[in-house]
């Protein structure tokens, strides 16, 4: 019986090992709006035209994501497809604006867009995922933050803000889709708060009153 | 068979791998927030006012980093200066923003490409005025950092000039550490305001 427990225990730690062994590999993360996330937040009235620029990284290392620290030793890199976190941002937020109704479109530094009504940029000041792995689960943290001005093309009135998320999550058995969901999960819900912050006024947009 | 031992083990090896799933499935916290919400009234007369005049806004629409610091009356007078000329509908509101290194006013390599794209918008559209307007971030004193951003400014502006624009098609201010576009206190955010930012 004895030896049948040493095996048992043997077999799960030599699975744990194989399994968790840093590879130094690049792990990509599909960043996308999570838009089904429940809750009733109106399309704007009028419909407006958004361009969306591609976000300034300012994040003290730019590129990548963050690491995957395995249980017993070596690390993964989470990254974006692609490696411009900028733009990925910049596109989950268009496909978030849309999703809500409004018109909006990734616009490239220095390209035009003709009939915009707001020019939206922004800067990542941070935006990290981490995993660690310990006994027996597996800890993912994520932040973001994210600078975001508005210019009103109309009138050149700007509405600006800095959007703030943070999240954890404790598994079992790690999936890189793990990770990729609560990173998700974090910039929508960040996203939802700039649309609960503002209102569009005669296709200006405006932030609500406190 | 099983002896007191075995069973002891057994159990507490279980014990063991039902705690591990049970940890691992207890927790998933996510919380956002916003923080440094501001609104800058634009030029324009007719949509601008609205965004300055209702009482309910007033507390959220003041923000500190427009509110030029009371001790230093020659900064004052440049800090409420308000834009040359209005910002237009179209192509030159895309402008990209140039960065800057700290306390230095060269143009990075890496911003070249983006200034060269901003100069041939700024040919195709040869009538139009433009404002470079030079920002620092909040270290320094605000004497030091209004003469680092017209630095700024002009070195951008010369840039330009070296591309083909006229010089009477740029002009350039500087509001110093004044109108920061991120007010933490972090690198990432202090590069975020060492730019030179051009109003059409």
């Amino acid at each position: 019986m004895i030896r049948r427990i040493m095996l048992v225990v043997c077999g799960i730690s030599l699975f744990t090992v194989v399994s968790c062994a840093g590879t130094g590999e690049r792990i990509p993360l599909q960043v996308q709006p999570m838009i089904e996330t429940p809750g009733t937040l109106s399309k704007p009235t009028s419909a407006l035209r958004v361009a969306v620029n591609i976000f300034e990284d300012g994040r003290t290392t730019k590129g990548g994501l963050g690491t995957r620290t395995h249980l017993w030793g070596g690390v993964s890199y989470f990254d974006v497809p692609g490696g411009n976190s900028g733009e990925v941002v910049a596109q989950a937020l268009t496909s978030y604006l849309k999703s809500k109704g409004w018109q909006a479109d990734v616009v490239k530094p220095g390209a035009t867009s003709s009939g915009t009504d707001v020019m939206l940029s922004g800067t990542l000041q941070d935006l990290a995922v981490d995993a660690k792995s310990g006994v027996g689960s597996t800890k993912i943290t994520t932040t973001s933050k994210i600078g975001i001005q508005a210019r009103n093309v109309a009138d050149g009135s700007l509405v600006r803000m800095t959007l703030r998320g943070s999240g954890s999550d404790r598994v079992f058995w790690f999936d890189p889709e793990d990770a990729q969901e609560i990173l998700n999960e974090v910039l929508t819900q960040t996203f939802d708060k700039l649309i609960q912050d503002t209102m569009v006024e005669n296709k200006l947009l405006r932030l609500k009153s406190p | 068979m099983n002896t007191p031992a075995t069973t002891r083990i057994t159990l507490m090896v279980l014990s063991v791998l039902v705690l591990s799933v049970l940890t691992a499935c207890a927790e998933r916290r996510i919380t956002t927030s916003v923080e440094d919400q501001t609104f800058v009234p634009g030029s324009s007369p007719q949509a601008a006012a609205p965004a300055i005049t209702p009482s309910a806004r007033a507390p959220r629409e003041q923000p500190k980093v427009e509110v030029p610091p009371p001790t230093a009356p020659v900064e004052a007078a440049r800090i409420i200066e308000p834009p040359i000329s209005p910002p237009s509908r179209g192509e030159l509101g895309v402008l990209a923003d140039m960065y800057f290194d700290y306390d230095q006013f060269l143009i990075r390599p890496d911003d070249r490409a983006a200034l060269e794209a901003n100069a041939k918008l700024l040919k195709m559209d040869g009538a139009h005025r433009l404002l470079i307007e030079g920002h620092c971030d909040e270290r320094g004193t605000s004497a030091y950092n209004l003469v680092l951003g017209e630095r700024r400014a002009r070195a951008t502006a010369q840039y330009l000039q070296n591309l083909g624009i006229p010089s009477s098609q740029i002009q350039i201010t500087s509001y110093g550490k004044e109108r920061p576009f991120c007010v933490e206190h972090s690198e990432a955010c202090w590069q975020s305001n060492r730019r030179a930012h051009f109003r059409p």
